[in-house]
């Protein structure tokens, strides 16, 4: 998934950061309320991490203004004031969830899992496309009753594809959810991966789920 | 035995006060009547008196006299009650009525022709009488006239019955109109008591309502709403303490926790484990650092323990805490000098809570100055007082932050300080040190030129 940490206190974005990325993910971070706002509007991620107390401008603020422009993305608010007031504003103002520091790393994977689920309307951590299984929790993969072992960048690449079943996804696109916003990949690159995870996941099989659509990009469905 | 409310209380003592008036009134009023009664009736009686003196005086014979008395009397339609007696009993005149009364003459054996009074009754009949002798040429005559009462005493007799009935009757409708008023008066109190109940700790922004009436009860609810709004921000200062508190704590909790967490995570090198382990022990040192300062915050707001103070040479204390203040400023690059007066300067203080706030101060002037900046530090007497200024070539203070830079937590830029290592407390508990050495801190500061702290503490008395 794609996650925007938005938190001033610098070793605490860099903890996150790193914690998110083992766990298979790519994420940005600012360190302000003005610099958050800027990302958040110029790239599209699966969940935002917005810290409430932050310079320039607070997390309530950066919250109120992404939805007022009808920015969609989930956001889960982290908050040293567990106050009610500042709870309820919180989510008042269109966070979808809450944590209170300190947290559990864990639960933080697991609301971050259970936001991105929400906007995609998927009721578990399971993604499923045939008989092709993702568990994002446990980040392992099964094919009928095969697991199928894959990299960790392989893996984000299926996921990808795996939350948009038969959606057409540009190189482009796939470039920024596996690797980053500011990574330098060319389009090789993503073909050669692509071929990568075909051979783990559609070679041994006699259902081919990885669909090429010349000239667009891929997209991964059942069928023809 | 619970105390009678207010208002009974009020009634009550109206009620004492004016039965006493009333009954004083009556008391008054009734002697009064009766004594003009009888001083009017023996009024009648001296110009009776002196009617009959004339008479005498004429040397008529007793025959003609008592002829005489019997007519006048006969003339004013009504008897007289008279006796008259020669002294040496030539004669003695009884009108019908006094024979009637059955008077007795006595000898006044006053010879001073003064007159005496007295009521007598006589057949049910009160008699006010007058006694005396009279003294005509060379006789003298023995004289005794009396005047019925009973009309007068009717009078005075009905009036003293209008007295003890309506004396009862206006002492209870003035004491019920004493407890209207006391209640119309005490029942602002009875409102002001159930508005103050209704303020608990979680509505300390409510007020009484004030009444417009412009007396003490208007005053009284107005000083309790001044003592309301005294509570409220102190209250507010304690519950933001808290909550800064609180939050602060939090924050290198949080690091820390999240840090071991994502670290336990999976199996790493031990380099890995090493990093881990430096990055929380540094975390956990300013936490360190925090909580002693948030706990000197407390103890300095709870104000238990008075600072032990003692005489102290502020030059010595300087001497002793340069050496700290160098090597500090040399781990920065930076230059540090200090400018002491040349006389010692002694202050009645507590010598580790000065050294203290000196030092969060030179650290403070160290964390906002810049490589190749100075520290100064100059201590002087001005005023009876020891006067320390320690200057900075640092980045200054900006004009909106500058009245807020004493206020526990608040920080210039929330980001940078707390790398630096600061906990938003230091110049708060400089503040309070100051303030518990009866001193006084301030700052002057322009942006990108420095600051200017200067702490001024009143010389003790030896030293002066």
């Amino acid at each position: 998934m794609r996650v925007l940490i938005v938190e001033d206190e610098k070793d605490m974005a860099e903890v996150l950061k790193v914690g998110l990325e083992e766990e298979n993910h790519v994420v940005s971070l600012a360190f302000d309320g003005i610099s958050g706002l800027e990302v958040a509007r110029a790239c599209d991620f699966d969940v935002i991490v917005l810290d409430i107390m932050l310079p320039k401008l607070d997390g309530f603020e950066v919250a109120r203004r992404l939805r007022a422009k009808g920015n969609r993305t989930p956001i889960l608010m982290l908050t040293a004031r567990d106050t009610v007031p500042d709870v309820v504003k919180g989510l008042d103002l269109g966070a979808d969830d809450y944590l209170t520091k300190p947290f559990s790393f864990a639960v933080l994977l697991a609301r971050l899992r259970a936001a991105s689920r929400r906007r995609d309307g998927q009721p578990t951590s399971l993604l499923r496309v045939a008989d092709l299984v993702l568990n994002q929790a446990s980040m392992r993969v099964f094919r009928g009753r095969h697991e199928i072992n894959l990299t960790a960048t392989e893996f984000r690449l299926l996921e990808f594809l795996m939350r948009r079943p038969g959606v057409v996804v540009s190189r482009n696109a796939i470039v920024e959810a596996v690797w980053g916003f500011d990574a330098e990949v060319n389009d090789n690159t993503v073909d050669a991966f692509i071929r990568l995870v075909r051979r783990k996941v559609d070679d041994p099989f006699q259902d081919k789920l990885i669909k090429t659509n010349r000239g667009v990009g891929y997209s991964l469905r059942a069928g023809a | 035995m619970r105390p009678l409310p207010i208002r009974a209380r009020l009634t009550a003592w109206y009620f004492l006060v004016m039965c006493l008036a009333f009954g004083l009134f009556s008391f008054l009023a009734f002697f009064e009547v009766r004594g003009s009664i009888h001083s009017a009736v023996d009024e009648g009686l001296r110009d009776r008196a002196a009617d009959i003196r004339e008479l005498l005086e004429r040397q008529w014979p007793a025959e003609q006299v008592k002829r005489e008395l019997a007519a006048g009397s006969s003339v004013r339609g009504e008897d007289d009650i008279l006796e008259i007696a020669e002294t040496r009993g030539e004669w003695a005149y009884d009108s019908v009525s006094a024979l009637h009364y059955g008077l007795h003459l006595g000898r006044s054996g006053k010879p001073d022709e003064k007159f005496h009074f007295s009521t007598v009754y006589s057949k049910r009949m009160p008699l006010r009488i007058l006694n005396g002798e009279l003294r005509v040429a060379d006789k003298a005559y023995d004289v005794q006239i009396a005047a019925p009462m009973d009309d007068f005493y009717d009078a005075v007799n009905r009036f003293r019955l209008v007295l003890l009935f309506s004396v009862p009757v206006l002492v209870v409708v003035a004491s019920a109109g004493g407890y209207w008023l006391s209640r119309k008066a005490v029942a602002p109190v009875a409102e002001i008591a159930r508005a103050a109940q209704s303020i608990s700790e979680h509505e300390l922004s409510k007020r009484l309502p004030i009444l417009q009436t412009g007396d003490e009860l208007q005053s009284l609810s107005e000083t309790l709403n001044e003592m309301f709004g005294r509570l409220e921000r102190a209250f507010k200062r304690v519950t933001q303490f808290t909550a800064d508190a609180s939050h602060e704590l939090r924050t290198p909790i949080a690091l820390m926790r999240t840090r071991t967490e994502v670290a336990l995570r999976k199996q790493r090198s031990e380099a890995d484990y090493r990093e881990t382990i430096v990055r929380i022990h540094q975390e956990l040192e300013r936490t360190s650092a925090l909580i002693e300062n948030l706990m000197s915050l407390a103890r300095a707001d709870s104000d238990n323990e008075p600072l032990q103070v003692a005489p102290t040479n502020l030059n010595e204390l300087f001497l002793e805490i340069s050496e700290t203040a160098r090597l500090l400023a040399e781990g920065k690059s930076l230059r540090y000098d200090q400018q002491l007066s040349e006389t010692p300067l002694n202050v009645s203080g507590n010598a580790p809570s000065l050294r203290r706030l000196f030092l969060i101060l030179i650290d403070n002037a160290l964390k906002y100055t810049s490589r190749e900046g100075r520290i100064s530090v100059v201590l002087e007497s001005s005023d009876g007082a020891a006067v320390t200024e320690i200057r900075d070539t640092g980045v200054g203070i900006s004009t909106t932050d500058l009245p807020h830079i004493f206020e526990r937590f608040y920080r210039a830029d929330e980001s940078r300080s707390r790398e630096s290592g600061g906990t938003g407390l230091g110049l708060s508990i400089a503040k309070w040190i100051a303030e518990a050495h009866q001193g006084k801190i301030s700052v002057v500061s322009k942006v990108g030129e420095g600051s200017v702290f200067r702490v001024q503490i009143p010389l003790s008395e030896e030293g002066l």
